[in-house]
C-alpha cells in the first residue's frame, strides 16, 4: 500500500453520472491486482469536507504506463467532488487496498455477473487472465447504464446484456438471463459484483447449481486500511472487514440479512 | 533536539504530545504502510475486554457533514489474543503503549488490568467509560459521577501503572465526572469520546446505522470538545489528553492552549493517513516561528 499524488492523464464522461479516469501512479500500479481498489481523497488541499476518502475499484491496470483506470458513478457528495477533477489535476490516492481476486488453477467456464457500476473490477480480472473462458452477464437499469462494451469486445469476452426497462438486451434481471444460459450450457465458476439483492440472488444460484465462486462487496468505509472495523460485513465466520479481508469473498461465505 | 516537543503525562515522558485516539488505530499494524507506532508520543490501543466482543451489526460508519458517525461496538479479540498478537507486535517499538480497557462490569475492567499488569510493554491504561455504542457497559460508568468514581477507584487499586480515564461528552456537566475520576485516583483524563448522534436513510425510512445510534466524530465536534477541555482544565489538577476533531497542527495547538497536555488524532487519520506526521511537523514549525522553547509552555495559556 502506498500513498501518492496521482496525475490525471485522461478523463472521459461515459454517460450521465458515469466517469472514466486514468491516473498516473506507477508505485500503486506496480502493486495492484484485479479486484483491489484505491482510496481517493475527495476534499481539495487544505479543506476537510467531505472528510473521508472514497474507495473506488480498479478497472484497468497498466504497469507499462504506470497507470490505473477507474470507472465510477456519482452517487453522493464524495463521488461528485471526484468527478469535478480535470485532466492534468493531481489527486491524492492510496492503495492498492484489499485482497483482490484469486482464481483457482482450473475454473472451466466462468460467468462474470455485473450489476451496474459493479462491472469495473470484473474487467480488470478478465484482462488479467486472457487465457480463461469468461462470459459476462451485465445488468443495469437501462442501456445507458451498461458501460465500456467495446472494451469487452476487444478483450474477446462474450457478453449478454439485461436491463430493467428492456432498452438493451434481455428485459429482466441479469440473474434470470444467467439461468437461461446456464440451462442451455452450464458454467463451472461464478464471480459477481453489484448491488446486494443481485449478489444475494447470485449466491442462491451458486448454491442451486453447486458452483464455486466469489463475490466482490462494497461498504461504507472510514480508514480504508483495516484499522477501524467500520466496513465489516457478516460472513459465516463472523464479521469480516470488507476493506482488507475482502472486498472479494468466497461465494458461500457472505451472509445476507433477511 | 526534540526536547521542545516533550511532555509529561501520568508519570510517562512522551517524546511528543500526539497520540492516536483509541479505536482509530487498531493495535498499530494496519498503519505500517504509512508510519510506525514510534511516530506517536504514545500509542493508545483499540479497546480490550476480558472476553472477545463481536461488535455491532453493519452498517457501522456513515459520513455526515464535516464528520462521521460510527457504531463499531468495541469489537475486539479479547485480552488473551491481545496478549498473543498485539503485544508482541508493539514490543519492539520504543514508544509507550497505553492499553484502552473496556468492560461491562467493574470486575471486567479490573480483570483486564490485572491480566496485563505484568507485561512491561504495557506502560499504562486508558479506561473507556464513555463508549456510546455498547448498551450494557462503558457509557453507564461514564455518565454518573459516583459510578465513574467507583470504576476508577477499583482499577486504581489493581494497578500502579499510569491510569487515564476517557470521558464522555454525553453528560450535563463533564467537570463533575472529571472531578470524580480524579478523586478516584486517575493520573489523567482524556476527552472527549464521541457525541451520540444518528442518521436516517430517507429511501428506506430506516436509521442508517445497524446500531441505530452512533458516535459523531471529526471536525464537526471540535468546538464542543475544545470547550469541554477548557472547562475541565479549570476543574481538576491532573493532566488532560485533548481530542475531538483534531485534523491539523492548529487544531492540536488550540487544545493545548485550552489546557490539554497531550492531544489525540482519530478521525483526522481517516481523512489522510499522513495527517499525524503533518500535525507534528506543523507544531514544530509553530514553535520555531513563535520562538517557543517547549510545547509545555503553551498548556492552558488561553486561560491567562
Amino acid at each position: 500500500m502506498r500513498q501518492t499524488e496521482a496525475l490525471i492523464v485522461e478523463r472521459t464522461v461515459l454517460g450521465p453520472g458515469y466517469y472514466y479516469y486514468r491516473l498516473l501512479c506507477p508505485e500503486i500500479a506496480e502493486l495492484a491486482k484485479p479486484g483491489q481498489f484505491i482510496e481517493i481523497k475527495v476534499s481539495s488541499e487544505g479543506t476537510l469536507d467531505p472528510l473521508l476518502s472514497r474507495p473506488i475499484s480498479i478497472y484497468r491496470i497498466d504497469r507499462k504506463e504506470g497507470s490505473l483506470a477507474v470507472i465510477f458513478k456519482t452517487v453522493g457528495r464524495g463521488t461528485r467532488r471526484i468527478a469535478e477533477l480535470k485532466m492534468g489535476n493531481q489527486v491524492s490516492i492510496f492503495g492498492p487496498v484489499g485482497n483482490g481476486f484469486t482464481l483457482p488453477e482450473e475454473t472451466g467456464r466462468i460467468a462474470l455477473i455485473a450489476g451496474g457500476i459493479g462491472m469495473p473490477p470484473l474487467f480488470s480480472l478478465a484482462e488479467h487472465y486472457p487465457e480463461r473462458d469468461f462470459t459476462l452477464f451485465y445488468g443495469g437499469r437501462s442501456a445507458g447504464d451498461l458501460l465500456g462494451l467495446e472494451a469487452w469486445e476487444k478483450l474477446g469476452v462474450p457478453y449478454r446484456l439485461a436491463t430493467d426497462d428492456g432498452s438493451a438486451g434481455f428485459h429482466g434481471l441479469v440473474t434470470a438471463l444467467f439461468e437461461k444460459e446456464y440451462e442451455a450450457r452450464p458454467f463451472d465458476y461464478m464471480i459477481a459484483c453489484g448491488p446486494k439483492p443481485m449478489l444475494r440472488a447470485v449466491q442462491q444460484l451458486a448454491a442451486k447449481y453447486r458452483l464455486p465462486g466469489a463475490l466482490s462487496l462494497e461498504a461504507y468505509m472510514a480508514c480504508g486500511v483495516g484499522a477501524c472495523l467500520g466496513c465489516t460485513c457478516v460472513t459465516t465466520k463472523g464479521y469480516k472487514r470488507v476493506c482488507v479481508d475482502g472486498p472479494v469473498f468466497d461465494i458461500s461465505e457472505v451472509a445476507f440479512d433477511e | 533536539m526534540n526536547e521542545s516537543m516533550q511532555v509529561e503525562i501520568a508519570g510517562l515522558t512522551l517524546k511528543n504530545p500526539l497520540l492516536p485516539a483509541s479505536g482509530t488505530y487498531g493495535y498499530g499494524r494496519e498503519y505500517l504502510p504509512f508510519f510506525t507506532p514510534d511516530l506517536f508520543g504514545a500509542v493508545v490501543t483499540k479497546g480490550v475486554s476480558v472476553t472477545p466482543w463481536v461488535g455491532n451489526p453493519p452498517p457501522r460508519v456513515y459520513e455526515t457533514p464535516s464528520g462521521m458517525l460510527n457504531a463499531i461496538g468495541l469489537q475486539n479479540p479479547g485480552v488473551e489474543r491481545f496478549i498473543a498478537e498485539a503485544l508482541p507486535f508493539l514490543e519492539p517499538y520504543r514508544t509507550p503503549v497505553i492499553v484502552n480497557v473496556v468492560g461491562k462490569t467493574i470486575e471486567d475492567y479490573v480483570a483486564v488490568v490485572e491480566r496485563l499488569n505484568d507485561f512491561p510493554v504495557v506502560s499504562g491504561y486508558e479506561l473507556n467509560i464513555s463508549c456510546p455504542n455498547v448498551k450494557e457497559g462503558g457509557i453507564a460508568f461514564g455518565t454518573q459521577p459516583d459510578c465513574a468514581f467507583q470504576v476508577t477507584a477499583a482499577v486504581r487499586k489493581a494497578t500502579r501503572k499510569p491510569l487515564i480515564v476517557k470521558l464522555s461528552p454525553n453528560v450535563t456537566d463533564i467537570t463533575a465526572i472529571a472531578k470524580a475520576v480524579e478523586e478516584g485516583g486517575a493520573d489523567a483524563v482524556s476527552l472527549i469520546n464521541t457525541l451520540l448522534g444518528m442518521a436516517i436513510d430517507i429511501r428506506s425510512r430506516k436509521p442508517v446505522l445497524g446500531n441505530v445510534v452512533g458516535g459523531l466524530s471529526g471536525p464537526a465536534v471540535k468546538p464542543v470538545a475544545l470547550r469541554m477541555v477548557y472547562q475541565v482544565y479549570k476543574a481538576i489538577s491532573i493532566p488532560i489528553i485533548g481530542m475531538g476533531g483534531i485534523c491539523s497542527a492548529a487544531d492540536a495547538l488550540e487544545f493545548i492552549m485550552a489546557g490539554a497536555t497531550a492531544v489525540a488524532i482519530g478521525t483526522g487519520m481517516f481523512h489522510d493517513p499522513m495527517q499525524p506526521q503533518k500535525i507534528l511537523d506543523g507544531i514544530r514549525e509553530f514553535l520555531k516561528d513563535e520562538n517557543i522553547g517547549s510545547i509545555a509552555e503553551l498548556k492552558g495559556i488561553a486561560h491567562d
